[in-house]
């Protein structure tokens, strides 16, 4: 009897069961006994399409006219008819720039202070033209150098600059949150034609393709805050067809 | 007369430049003031399928993030927008909107695709546009990642809404808190368990890739501190300390986890490497070291310790030589986390009876403190660096998770509506 018992199938079957269990218990480590109680919260893939950048809009027939409303609003602001006449003109405005600079030195004892005020007034139409037409594209860094700010040299009054800095600081909406975002100052240029309509692109120095996306922004903000301000037409004519340029300075507005 | 004809010839000419040159005079203007607000953006319910909850979702995250004033829907005029037509402008400037967003849901052979165009309304450009594809019941990620592309185009600083929250959900009262691993979106939507709730879990805290959270649990039988993959949902143990361990971190890489062991009254900061698992100890003073936390590049730990009397932030090489105290104000500094970005090192602080959240430079200048209140603590960086999530307490109340932005201005409570406290952001997902 007692022999069968230790021989037994049943026995041999329970041993081995024991055995397996025993092994994956060994095998499973204590730690990784309470698993998986909670949920499986996986990542669900969510991708870029092959392309990035769409197509270009297609514009509805209204869509249309307000796009060419743009270049037509413009087109009076810089009078088709001035461009023809200022053709020979920009040459000569190409030529004058360095010129400018180099006769006025030796020509200084001839008084020419005086000079140069009183033709300022009688001056700017044509010259406001010839510049709108030309210098679009061109980096005001350059030019600005040794220009008056505030329009001295020009006969425009301080309570018109302070509009027009107050028409621009109320639409100005700088990113202070931002890190870099109070630091930068936007330079930003453009013309203005009649009814202070803007002639042309408002550009800043390049800044709005910079490679710094905080900049960038930036920059495009204070584009914005030109476009949005347009038409400028409380301005006194003297403005139009002037480049202006405007200093957004972060660092001062956003305190 | 030749001379005399020369100067008048001169002075024609210097008369021509000098006239042309003050006709061209550039007029110059500072700008020194604005108009400081959260920017106005219009986001019209897209077209197709979950359009309105894409819409939704955007229009939520953004606002959250305070730097943006979703415009009120029922103002708008253009209803209707076809993703390929470009908007009619006017229609949205008059509602002083300076972008807009508009986009088209498509669900072909059980694919969602979202195409998507960013609008600067009054420069009338197209500042983005961009397609998402996903599955149909993927649409809030696609939404959260729509976000971050909208938010990195209009303030140049990287998104942080396509992430995820670890925390502990409490419920019960002070005297039988229960404290369960839980998840959910940033936005707080799908919340789920990660445990039972039979123990006591503290600190979870993300691995770089986000599928996995190392946290530590409290049974009677001592403190463990666990890996838990989000995928499978497996459980392992770091293994057995002596005493007590607690407030594990990963490495950037993922490869260490650094943690604090308490054995007889002394708490020493150890990493352990996750390939090899064994451990080094990093501190081995006779104080309190505890809560390490890596710099982005993974070369420096910041930690606080008591080692000078009470408890200040100090930063440490990743192999535990060269420490030194970069908090020197009054009060007592505890939970560092540095900034992904490793910009800054946020903190808690508690002074005069209040608690702070707070952040520093790294070299321990320029110390912020952002917020005040009964019981601020535990904060933990979005993957942009420029918010914070920590859990706030208030007299007899339950914690709760809050937000706040590196500059103090922009506090607002999480969108989660129950209690929870010890938050951990992960990085964006991928």
């Amino acid at each position: 009897m007692g022999q069968r018992s230790k021989t037994s199938p049943a026995m041999i079957g329970s041993v081995v069961l024991h055995g397996v269990l025993l092994a994956s218990v060994l095998w499973l480590k204590p730690w990784a006994r309470d698993l998986p109680i909670g949920a499986v919260v996986p990542v669900n893939i969510v991708s870029n399409a092959s392309f990035t950048d769409l197509r270009a809009a297609i514009q509805t027939e209204q869509v249309q006219s307000a796009q060419t409303e743009t270049p037509v609003a413009e087109a009076p602001v810089e009078p088709a008819s001035p461009d023809p006449t200022p053709s020979p003109a920009p040459p000569s405005d190409t030529i004058s720039k360095p010129q400018a600079p180099s006769p006025a030195k030796p020509e200084k004892p001839l008084d020419l202070d005086a000079l140069a005020a009183s033709i300022a007034k009688t001056t700017k139409p044509a010259g406001g033209k010839t510049s709108s037409a030309s210098k679009g594209p061109a980096r005001p860094e350059t030019a600005l150098a040794p220009r008056a700010a505030a329009g001295a040299g020009t006969g425009l009054s301080a309570n018109a600059m302070s509009g027009l800095a107050n028409e621009l600081q109320r639409r100005w909406n700088p990113n202070c949150e931002v890190e870099g975002g109070k630091d930068v100052t936007i330079r930003v240029s453009f013309t203005l034609g009649t009814g202070g309509r803007l002639s042309g692109l408002v550009e800043a120095g390049g800044l709005e393709s910079s490679t710094n996306p905080v900049v960038k922004a930036a920059a495009e903000r204070a584009i914005r805050a030109v476009h949005q301000a347009a038409p400028f037409s409380t301005l006194p004519n003297d403005f139009f067809g002037q480049r202006i340029s405007v200093n957004f300075k972060a660092r001062e507005a956003c305190g | 007369m030749r001379s005399k004809t020369l100067l008048l010839a001169l002075a024609a000419m210097f008369f021509a430049v000098t006239t042309f040159g003050v006709a061209r005079a550039e007029i110059e203007v500072d700008v020194n003031k604005g108009d400081i607000q959260p920017l106005p953006i219009a986001i019209p319910a897209f077209g197709g399928d979950h359009g309105a909850e894409i819409a939704l979702v955007v229009t939520n995250n953004l606002e959250r993030s305070g730097l943006f004033a979703p415009v009120n829907p029922s103002a708008f005029i253009e209803r209707n927008l076809d993703v390929a037509v470009q908007p009619r402008f006017s229609d949205w400037k008059s509602l002083n909107a300076q972008a807009l967003l508009n986009g088209q849901v498509t669900v072909e052979g059980g694919r969602l695709r979202v195409d998507f165009r960013l609008w600067d309304v009054f420069s009338e450009q197209q500042l983005l546009g961009l397609q998402f594809t996903s599955t149909p019941e993927n649409w809030r990620r696609v939404a959260h990642k729509i976000s971050d592309a909208v938010y990195e185009r209009l303030t140049g600083e990287k998104g942080y809404f396509d992430t995820r929250i670890v925390f502990v959900a409490e419920s019960g009262g002070r005297t039988n808190r229960i404290k369960t691993l839980a998840i959910m979106d940033q936005d707080g939507a799908n919340p789920s368990y990660l445990t039972d709730g039979g123990s006591i879990v503290m600190s979870p805290r993300f691995s770089s890739t986000s599928q996995e959270i190392t946290y530590m649990a409290l049974r009677p039988e001592g403190s463990a501190i666990y890996l838990f993959n989000l995928e499978t949902a497996r459980r392992e143990s770091l293994g057995q300390f002596p005493g007590m361990v607690y407030a594990p971190r990963f490495s950037p890489d993922g490869s260490r986890v650094a943690f604090a062991s308490e054995n007889r009254g002394n708490s020493d900061i150890f990493v352990m490497n996750l390939k090899s698992r064994t451990a080094q100890r990093l501190t081995s003073d006779p104080s309190i070291d505890t809560s390490p936390s890596f710099s982005p590049d993974g070369s420096k730990i910041v930690f606080n310790s008591d080692r000078g009397g009470t408890p200040q932030l100090y930063v440490m090489s990743a192999d535990g030589s060269g420490a030194s105290r970069i908090s020197f104000g009054a009060g007592r500094y505890t939970t560092p986390v540095w900034s992904p970005v490793g910009d800054y090192i946020a903190f808690t602080k508690q002074v005069g009876g209040q608690f702070h959240i707070g952040i520093m430079r790294t070299d321990g200048s320029d110390e912020r403190l952002l917020t005040t209140s009964y019981l601020d603590e535990s904060p933990t960086w979005a993957p942009n660096g420029r918010v914070l999530m920590f859990s706030r307490e208030t007299p007899g109340g339950a914690p709760k998770l809050w937000t706040v932005d590196v500059t103090g201005r922009i506090l607002r409570p999480a969108p989660y509506p129950g209690s929870g406290s010890d938050p951990a952001w992960s990085p964006l997902l991928n």
